[in-house]
C-alpha cells in the first residue's frame, strides 16, 4: 500500500480524496433533507409519495408480499386475510386506469388519494377510490 | 515520506471546486437512487376535472361547521358515510376542523370523484389529517369513499 501511494502524485491523491468525501457529504445531505421533509413531515411535502404509489401498484397487481411489506407489522392471521382478500378481488376485477388525485401531510401523517377505473368479470366498469393514510412510509389505513 | 507542495491560490480553488462538484454529484446520485425506489405506473391516468360545485359546497359546510347546510346538501345515507369517512386514523370523530382542502378530481362519464384532505383535532385532542372522496353524479353527492 505504501509503495502504491508513493507512485501517486500528491495532487491526484488529494483530488480523489476530495471527490470521495464530497460525494459522501452530498449523498448524506440529500438523504437527510428528504427524510426531514417527507418522512418526518417537518415541512409540507407536495406530490405523490413513492410508498403510496408502490402500495397501489402492488395491490392492483396482486403482489401480496409487497402489499404486506408496505403495511405495519401484522400477525400471521391478518397477513393470511390480506392474501385471501387480494386473491378474491384479483380474480373478479381488472384495473384499467390509476389516477393520483392528490395528497396532504400533517406532521408524520400523510394522506394520498387515488381513483381506480375497474372492469368486473361480467364486463361492467366502475370507478373506486382509495384514500391511503401513511405514517413513516407504511400504509396504516386504507379507506 | 513525501513532501507536500505548498498550497497555492490556484490549487486551493481547484480543490474547493472539486469538493463543490462532488457534493452536487452526491446529491444527484441520491436523487437518482430515490427515484429508482418509485415504480413506474403501467396504467393510464384519467384527466383531471374542475371541482364540482356541489362537492365544494359540502367541503365548505364541513369546514365552517355548518350542520344545517350539510343536511340540505346530502341525504341521510350519505351523511352516515361521511361520518365514517371523517373518523381520524385512531377511529375518533374530528371535533375541531381546521381546514378542508380540495386535492383534485377526475371523471368517468357523468361520475365525478373529488378528493379532499381535512385537518383538525380529534375527540382525543390529537392533531389529525383525514383524506376523503365525494362521489358526484348529475350534480348530486351519491357517495363517500365508494
Amino acid at each position: 500500500m505504501g509503495r502504491l501511494t508513493r507512485w501517486i502524485p500528491p495532487i491526484v491523491g488529494t483530488a480523489i480524496g476530495t471527490v470521495l468525501v464530497g460525494m459522501l457529504v452530498g449523498y448524506v445531505l440529500a438523504a437527510s433533507v428528504n427524510f426531514v421533509i417527507a418522512d418526518r413531515g417537518w415541512f409540507a411535502a407536495a406530490g405523490e409519495s413513492p410508498e403510496a404509489r408502490n402500495f397501489m401498484l402492488a395491490y392492483l397487481q396482486r403482489e401480496a408480499e409487497n402489499v404486506a411489506a408496505l403495511r405495519p407489522q401484522q400477525d400471521v392471521v391478518s397477513k393470511a386475510l390480506t392474501e385471501q382478500r387480494s386473491q378474491s378481488t384479483a380474480s373478479d376485477i381488472k384495473a384499467l386506469s390509476l389516477t393520483y388525485l392528490g395528497g396532504a401531510t400533517q406532521g408524520p401523517i400523510s394522506v394520498q388519494i387515488y381513483a381506480v377505473e375497474q372492469r368486473a368479470r361480467d364486463g361492467s366498469q366502475g370507478m373506486t377510490t382509495f384514500a391511503l393514510t401513511l405514517v413513516g412510509g407504511k400504509v396504516v389505513l386504507v379507506r | 515520506m513525501t513532501r507536500r507542495p505548498p498550497m497555492t491560490e490556484g490549487r486551493a480553488i481547484f480543490i474547493l471546486a472539486l469538493f463543490v462538484g462532488a457534493v452536487v454529484a452526491g446529491v444527484v446520485a441520491e436523487r437518482i437512487a430515490a427515484a429508482g425506489a418509485q415504480r413506474e405506473n403501467p396504467y393510464p391516468a384519467l384527466d383531471r376535472v374542475e371541482e364540482p360545485s356541489v362537492a365544494a359546497s359540502v367541503a365548505g359546510a364541513i369546514a365552517n361547521g355548518d350542520a344545517r347546510g350539510l343536511a340540505q346538501l346530502v341525504d341521510a345515507q350519505t351523511l352516515q358515510g361521511l361520518q365514517q369517512a371523517l373518523l381520524s386514523p385512531l377511529d375518533r370523530p374530528i371535533a375541531d376542523v381546521r381546514s378542508v382542502r380540495f386535492l383534485g378530481a377526475t371523471a368517468r362519464g357523468s361520475h365525478v370523484v373529488a378528493a379532499y384532505a381535512l385537518s383538525g383535532k380529534d375527540m382525543g385532542g390529537s392533531d389529525a389529517i383525514v383524506g376523503f372522496v365525494l362521489d358526484v353524479e348529475n350534480g348530486q353527492i351519491v357517495g363517500v369513499n365508494d
